[in-house]
């Protein structure tokens, strides 16, 4: 039967052949790879840390996409993973004087729990779309609250401080994660690795049954699949990478507060997803990180205006860019506004409709 | 009991007080070709429903291969090869048409001891090879008839329920199709819902009569399409009256 099964895996997760489809995806994370090796060399420290900040959101952003770009699991509540990780960091390294690599164990570990009680009560009975959503917001709402009573563990609303950085040792040498460039380029390499990962799920077989659960989960269950046990699948590993992000920014900023938590962040998720386009990897990755830096910059202005931005932009993702923003649409309306500027249309047309004649 | 494949006695369900399903008692062997028939709202589907783990009974014990499967869920009952098309269609919209036999191939190849068919041949098969690379949204009707009898084809099915295939196809196709359903026949058993009597008088098998919920003739079409009883529940009283 083990036999059977590995031969099952190895025909869901086989990789097809390179064709001229992976050629942009090939280049986009190439390009990707040597910024990221690059930029710590140009970049001040304060612009570092900025920019690896949200690179983090980055991972976020990546970890929805496979969840709700992928699958079609919409939750309101994804920053209770992010949150879990960052606390089961925090908790781990500075509460009982862990290494930093079990706190992220912790961490990852904890989430992946939640994630698969919650997950498996709610997706076994049949719980989906809003019903889904708003269990997950109730349960990010517990967290929280969790979080700001149960002082003597999280800290209560100062949460916790002094968290260490990462560090950790193979063989006889350690690895010291803490400085504004070796935390770049550990950031750097989590955001690339899962990338990476994820885009190759979703290359092979697998990813297009995820497609078709996502699509129809019905017709899926009518062909043989335990719908609910994938969803299941993707929903803890999503967390899982969730509570990643939520180490590295615990381990990065050294604070934790009941705040990341928050039911606004978990809408800022949303978004990003939204506008980097559901399921396409790359672009939610992009736009979690231009958002957030974007955010950075008008909260130095005004701190009311954030929200009010983040409104305008979601209403205006549901009406004008309902598959999110793309870089070949965007392409080609350049394209035709160009024209339309730089050609004199009505001679144009009068020339052209002379010719047909 | 040897050859049997499909056993269900005494299936029951009901919708809010009306009986869908009232009392069936079927068996379906290896090799079995049959066809259920019935006026509108007869419980044709709702039979199907029940065969396929989609609804699950009110009443009454389901086995397949002699193991109980009563209650149990939807992907059970296709992994052990009761696999159906749907009524209508239903199939991956967003996918492209090779996608959707792929993926339909895949969820029950665990559960196979051949490997999966080729999507390729099966779209060979079922007349959709040139339009292997759209996508399911954009085919028409027909041909999304076919593309989900390929899809079934691809779980390679014990026991295939079609509910309503001919629905949409022109006279040729369903000609077409009733050669499909008998070189399918040498595979596995069909179980056919149609309303067009002529492409269930081509199919040449056993044919089931069914009315509020309950099973009143079987026997071959010919027989069932001389029997008075059946016209009336077909035309109503009011067409025997006019004849008389």
């Amino acid at each position: 039967m083990s036999g059977k099964h590995a031969g099952c895996l190895r025909l869901w997760f086989s990789q097809p052949l390179l064709g001229p489809r992976d050629v942009s995806p090939l280049l986009m994370w190439s390009v990707a790879v040597a910024a990221m090796a690059v930029v710590p060399f140009f970049a001040g420290p304060w612009l570092l840390s900025t920019v690896r900040d949200a690179l983090v959101m980055g991972i976020l952003a990546l970890s929805y996409d496979l969840l709700w770009g992928r699958a079609g699991v919409l939750t309101l509540g994804h920053t209770t993973f992010l949150g879990l990780g960052a606390y089961g960091f925090a908790i781990a390294t500075v509460q009982f004087g862990q290494a930093s690599l079990t706190g992220l164990a912790v961490g990852v570990l904890c989430a992946g729990a939640v994630a698969a009680a919650i997950g498996y009560f709610l997706l076994f009975a049949g719980a989906r779309l809003h019903f889904f959503a708003i269990i997950s917001l109730a349960v990010l709402i517990v967290a929280q609250q969790l979080a700001v009573s149960w002082q003597s563990i999280t800290g209560g609303d100062t949460g916790i401080l002094g968290i260490p950085g990462l560090s950790f040792g193979v063989g006889s040498h350690t690895f010291d994660m803490r400085g504004p460039r070796a935390s770049w380029y550990s950031v750097a390499v989590v955001l690339l690795a899962a990338t990476a990962l994820i885009g190759l799920v979703c290359r092979s077989r697998y990813g297009k049954v995820l497609d078709a659960i996502a699509t129809n989960e019905w017709r899926a269950k009518a062909c043989g699949y335990h719908t609910s046990f994938h969803l299941l699948l993707v929903f803890v590993a999503s967390a899982a990478l969730a509570a990643i992000a939520g180490a590295l920014m615990a381990a990065c900023s050294g604070v934790v507060a009941p705040d990341v938590f928050s039911p606004l962040l978990a809408t800022e998720v949303i978004l990003w997803v939204a506008i980097g386009g559901r399921g396409r990897i790359g672009g939610p990755v992009i736009a979690a990180v231009v958002l957030t830096l974007l955010r950075q910059a008008v909260s130095s202005y005004s701190t009311d205006g954030w929200p009010l931005i983040l409104g305008g932009l979601f209403l205006a993702c549901v009406l004008f860019m309902p598959n999110g923003l793309r870089l070949h649409d965007l392409l080609e309306a350049a394209r035709r506004a160009g024209r339309a500027v730089w050609i004199r249309p009505l001679v144009h047309r009068a020339g052209h409709a002379r010719e047909e004649r | 009991m040897d050859g049997q494949f499909l056993q269900g006695t005494n299936l029951s369900r009901a919708f809010g007080g009306i009986s869908a399903v009232a009392g069936v008692d079927i068996t379906i062997a290896r090799r079995d070709l049959l066809c259920v028939i019935g006026p509108n709202g007869a419980g044709k589907s709702t039979l199907v429903g029940l065969l396929s783990g989609a609804i699950v009974p009110g009443s009454g014990e389901l086995y397949l291969d002699g193991e109980r499967m009563t209650g149990r869920p939807m992907h059970a009952f296709c992994r052990r090869g009761v696999v159906r098309k749907f009524q209508g269609t239903n199939t991956f919209l967003t996918m492209t048409v090779r996608d959707n036999l792929m993926v339909a191939g895949l969820g029950v190849a665990a559960y196979r001891t051949t490997p999966m068919p080729d999507p390729d041949a099966v779209l060979e098969e079922v007349g959709l090879a040139g339009q292997a690379g759209e996508l399911a949204s954009h085919l028409p009707h027909g041909e999304r008839q076919w593309l989900e009898i390929g899809m079934a084809m691809m779980c390679q099915p014990a026991l295939l329920l079609l509910d309503e295939p001919a629905a949409g196809l022109s006279a040729k196709d369903a000609q077409r199709l009733v050669r499909l359903i008998h070189r399918l026949r040498e595979r596995c058993a069909v179980l056919a819902i149609e309303h067009d009597l002529g492409f269930v008088q081509s199919l040449e098998c056993e044919t089931w009569v069914m009315h509020r919920g309950e099973v009143v003739r079987r026997g071959s079409y010919a027989e069932i399409a001389d029997d008075e009883e059946i016209r009336r529940i077909y035309l109503g009283r009011g067409a025997i009256h006019a004849a008389h």
